[in-house]
């Protein structure tokens, strides 16, 4: 396991395409925090997080194969996979009492360890999209936030904004560039 | 410009967003195969809603999730997998070889010893039920005068594997590696190591279609190109 710890995520994903069950537990330590966050902020219940994870991990380990590096990093991919997962959760109703696109009331809270050089860099790049965020137009943060962490489709945010879905889709696609012009070059892959 | 060019273009920021439904979606992906336009415009904004999952407020997920989750997926974790790293597999056990044959290897074995500078023999035998091929494989005895080598080949599916008895225990930072051999090249599979008794198992993955040789050489690194000076410890003709 140690030898496993020490390896880039890249190595430590080979070894869980060849069927490893230790290098996929190495996987689960780095990205599980952020995948449950992810979930937990989506769905607003640690239930349905848990439930989103399990099934996003599972899928992860059963289409291990399906990994390609150069389409991003192992992290982004990830993500990727727990947000979909989610999504599809919201749309299937298995959510019944969530509160959607809001932050409020979720307790933040860090595990008590040492700050590593890695845990730093994530932070950081947290508090950068955040920056981001906070820098879009109110209705463009509207429609990115209810899209994206609240699951709902553009005909569902139109309807509830009583807006135009034209006007509901310029609005993410002008948010998205916005962040994209915040975030700069030096955006995270 | 593919037709509908401006009405897909307008659905980039919600598709990136998971907020298109599903056959949207993919008419979009079908759109977006033939249109360079939109598929660099995709690339662009693709960085800001990767970027969204990363601005959540990190919560400590539950040590049960983790537990349960990795319950699964050891259930489900071919035994055959490739072993890039040092793994000891669970001892199995080698189908009986016939009392008669056993004879027969002894007497071989010590002939190939004394002649050849080997233990093991090239001896094959099948179990009762034919079900396995079971090939003695041929040790170094300068190196390891006590080790024995042993191919286990199902006939039908499934994978081989290697089991070696006897073998000298490894210093600290060593591996066994195991390489495939077609006479012209040899092809590195994976590592392994031996308990105190320097007994270990390999599973052999891919099969052993088109491989002459099965050879086990000591490295100090998994992931080299070639078998390192003197080269393979173990050889068993498959």
């Amino acid at each position: 396991m140690s030898r496993l710890t020490s390896l880039a995520d890249e190595e430590v994903m080979h070894a869980v395409q060849e069927g490893d069950a230790r290098a996929f537990e190495v996987l689960y330590d780095r990205h599980g925090g952020p995948s449950f966050s992810l979930a937990y902020r989506m769905a607003g219940n640690r239930v349905t997080a848990e439930d989103i994870v399990q099934d996003a991990f599972l899928s992860i380990w059963r289409s291990r194969e399906r990994y390609r590096g150069e389409r991003g990093s192992v992290r982004t991919w990830i993500l990727g996979i727990v947000h979909h997962r989610a999504i599809d959760a919201l749309r299937r109703n298995l959510v019944h009492d969530r509160r959607r696109a809001s932050s409020e009331g979720i307790e933040e809270r860090h595990e008590a360890r040492e700050l590593t050089d890695v845990e730093a860099a994530r932070r950081e790049e947290t508090r950068t999209v955040r920056a981001a965020l906070k820098e879009l137009p109110d209705d463009q943060l509207r429609v990115v936030e209810l899209a994206y962490y609240g699951g709902f489709t553009h005909t569902q945010i139109a309807d509830m904004l009583d807006a135009p879905v034209g006007t509901v889709k310029g609005r993410m696609r002008l948010g998205l560039a916005k962040m994209r012009r915040s975030l700069g070059e030096e955006a995270v892959a | 410009m593919p037709r509908g060019h401006e009405e897909h273009q307008d659905n980039v920021g919600a598709y990136l967003l998971g907020a298109l439904p599903e056959l949207e979606a993919t008419a979009f992906e079908k759109h977006v195969m033939g249109c360079a336009d939109c598929r660099d415009e995709l690339e662009r904004l693709r960085v800001s809603a990767d970027a969204l999952a990363r601005a959540v407020p990190q919560v400590v997920a539950p040590g049960s999730l983790k537990a349960s989750l990795m319950d699964a997926v050891r259930a489900e974790a071919p035994v055959t997998a490739v072993r890039r790293f040092p793994i000891r597999l669970p001892r199995i056990d080698l189908p009986r070889i016939r009392p008669a044959m056993a004879w027969v290897s002894a007497a071989f074995l010590l002939a190939v010893g004394v002649l050849a500078g080997y233990a093991g023999s090239v001896l094959t035998s099948e179990d009762d039920a034919g079900n396995v091929r079971t090939v003695a494989g041929q040790v170094d005895a300068a190196r390891s005068p006590n080790g024995t080598a042993t191919l286990v080949i199902p006939e039908g599916e499934g994978d081989a594997t290697l089991r070696v008895n006897g073998m000298p225990k490894l210093a600290k930072g060593y591996l066994y590696e195991v390489w495939y051999s077609n006479g012209s090249r040899n092809t590195p599979v994976g590592t392994f190591t031996v308990d105190a008794d320097g007994t270990g198992v390999a599973a052999l993955p891919e099969g052993l279609e088109g491989v002459e040789q099965v050879m086990v050489t000591r490295e100090r690194a998994p992931g080299v190109k070639a078998p390192s000076p003197p080269g393979p410890l173990v050889t068993v003709k498959t």
